[in-house]
């Protein structure tokens, strides 16, 4: 088992320097330089340029710049902003809680009217209910999140004013974007869940339990659901991912702040720093979760521990 | 685990093993049947309008009615018409072209380039294997959006940039189910037996290993086009779709938010066309899948463990 652990926090680690690499390419990706985009257009002297080449460090030769841009983050220096010069770091640790408040939110919705809708549909399969709800989560799932929060703002701001449709604020500035994200999260939660129940119905140990004479109940909700439930654990990490960057749309769309804000505006503005900060922040959020997720799976499943 | 302990759990299994037979035999409910038409019939006619709106369209898409503006649906425009006028109907029949275009496309480049790489990986193994596979996990920890967000801001908004976003986001989900894939057909004994015949590498991946992974590819490939109209429709919802005169419906939703008290159908319209469009996509992906497609669990393989 501890094999198992290292060899997983090892490949985390590669990852992550992957994905470090991928960003800092990216700055070379880009069409014009960061120093472009600092002077705007502006007319100054060449002494200028070459000084601000020299404090981004663009004068030095590529591999130099690499090393100096991981070991600058590694040390938690992600740069200035192009724009208004501040910390990078500062700036997304401002707009995190934000972020971060709406994610959970939209997750717990996601999970937990997920999983009861693919126990529902799994446990009256092919009858009317799981008819339904089949149709409700493909709908989930097939729907832009941008449409669902639109409708919501539509039924629950515009017609009935009962929610706020934009801003930030207390608890009920959160609840229509949680919603719009987990809506659809759970349309894929729903899926998942039925498929895997259905799976393990099927297995010879539901036989045995049946067999032994246990309720029908006992065997469902203790011994069915617990082998269903393992799989979407495994979901848990990917929706982050989803949800982390679905925030993106929806801070938009609600105006809210936030990360994902952050990002767009960047992204537009073409304030690269930003942009690689905030994208090694979710893509390190990203990983660290799914490293959890599987080592709690080693946990929660024997079958895993013991290869 | 206790919220789901309903008193209605007894009672309901008393259908179970009839409906189960039924289920084996093939046979699928009346509801299902319907739910498959409708999808079916909806998507032809997305299609037909994608090749020749201008037959299905009442309006132009520029045509500009100054006396008809912020209509509400009725006898003229079904669907009512937006700020300058337009019908919002035929902005849809002309927008269905760019979503079709850009769903299939996306999967086509990005689906073909993804399942290169997998199978390469599950076929080489060892080194190689890891190397691809770790550059796969690399690109799946930057969430889809945020990854095609990142290369069309980069390469600017157009239709074809669009397209290449969102492909490069999809790579990473073909890469993991085709290596999953060609790692279990791998091991098969017709595979050894081509090897000992002396058959190239190359022949045995693409002539012995790829008609074995064509169903897990064409499912995958259905669902993806799904989700990469959506991820297509949400990039041009932010700004970076194609700049033209008829706007595509993931921009046409866009303008429709800054009248959503007064015009509540500029909005809701061209997001129900996405809708419909990707459950009808999603529901064909459904069939194939039970119908050709093994057991769900196809993609576990693909865990690089």
């Amino acid at each position: 088992m501890l094999k198992v652990i290292v060899n997983r926090l090892l490949i985390s680690i590669v990852v992550l320097l992957g994905t470090l690499t991928l960003v800092f390419s990216l700055l070379h990706l880009l069409p014009g330089d960061p120093v472009n985009i600092k002077v705007a257009g502006n007319p100054v002297s060449a002494e200028v340029i070459a000084n601000l080449r020299h404090e981004f460090g663009l004068d030095q030769p590529l591999y130099k710049q690499y090393f100096q841009y991981i070991g600058k983050v590694l040390h938690g220096d992600f740069g200035k902003s192009l724009i208004d010069n501040e910390d990078v770091m500062v700036k997304l640790m401002a707009q995190f809680p934000a972020t971060i408040s709406l994610t959970l939110l939209s997750m717990v919705i996601a999970i937990v009217l997920g999983v009861l809708l693919g126990v529902l549909s799994a446990v009256y399969r092919y009858r009317s209910l799981d008819h339904l709800i089949r149709l409700i989560s493909l709908f989930g799932i097939s729907m832009p999140t941008f449409w669902v929060a639109i409708l919501l703002v539509l039924i629950f701001s515009v017609h009935w004013q009962w929610l706020p449709a934009s801003g930030v604020g207390g608890f009920q500035y959160v609840i229509l974007p949680a919603a719009s994200m987990g809506i659809v999260g759970a349309g894929l939660i729903a899926r998942m869940v039925r498929g895997s129940m259905l799976e393990a119905i099927h297995e010879p140990f539901v036989r045995t339990l049946r067999a032994k004479g246990l309720p029908e109940r006992t065997v469902i909700y203790q011994h069915v659901l617990r082998n269903a439930l393992i799989p979407a654990v495994t979901m848990i990490g990917m929706l982050l991912g989803e949800l982390l960057a679905g925030a993106v749309v929806i801070e938009s769309v609600f105006a809210r702040q936030g990360i994902g804000r952050v990002i767009l505006d960047a992204i537009m503005a073409k304030d690269l720093p930003v942009v690689q900060g905030a994208i090694l922040l979710t893509a390190s959020l990203y990983i660290i979760v799914n490293l959890l997720v599987d080592l709690s799976y080693t946990i929660i499943d024997p079958r895993v521990r013991e290869s | 685990m206790t919220q789901m302990e309903s008193p209605a759990v007894p009672s309901m299994w008393r259908g179970r093993k009839r409906k189960t037979v039924r289920m084996v035999n093939g046979r699928r409910s009346l509801f299902s049947r319907l739910l498959i038409a409708a999808s079916g019939l909806l998507l032809a006619c997305l299609i037909l309008f994608a090749i020749a709106p201008q037959w299905f369209a009442p309006y132009s898409p520029t045509e500009m009615n100054t006396s008809a503006i912020l209509q509400a649906p009725g006898e003229s425009y079904w669907l009512g018409t937006d700020y300058f006028g337009r019908d919002i109907f035929s902005l849809i029949v002309f927008g269905s072209r760019d979503a079709l275009l850009v769903g299939i496309s996306a999967v086509l480049l990005g689906g073909s380039i993804g399942a290169l790489i997998g199978a390469t990986a599950g076929y080489a193994g060892r080194m190689l294997d890891s190397l691809l596979m770790r550059l796969i996990d690399t690109l799946m920890t930057i969430p889809g959006i945020l990854l095609a967000l990142t290369i069309s801001a980069v390469l600017g908004p157009s239709k074809f940039n669009l397209i290449i976003a969102v492909s490069v986001s999809s790579i990473p989900g073909f890469a993991r189910v085709l290596r999953g894939q060609v790692l279990a057909i791998k091991s098969r004994p017709f595979i050894e037996a081509a090897r000992a015949n002396g058959t190239s590498h190359f022949s045995i991946l693409f002539r012995h290993i790829a008609p074995h992974a064509l169903s897990p590819f064409l499912i995958m490939g259905t669902m993806g086009v799904g989700s990469a109209i959506l991820m297509g429709s949400g990039l041009s919802f932010l700004g970076l779709g194609s700049i033209s005169e008829i706007p595509d419906w993931g921009s046409l939703l866009s303008q429709g938010r800054s009248y959503i008290s007064v015009a509540w159908w500029i909005a809701t319209f061209p997001g129900l066309a996405i809708t419909l469009l990707v459950v009808s996509v999603n529901l064909l992906g459904d069939e194939l899948q039970a119908a050709v497609g093994p057991r769900k669990g196809s993609t576990k393989g693909g865990d690089s463990k």
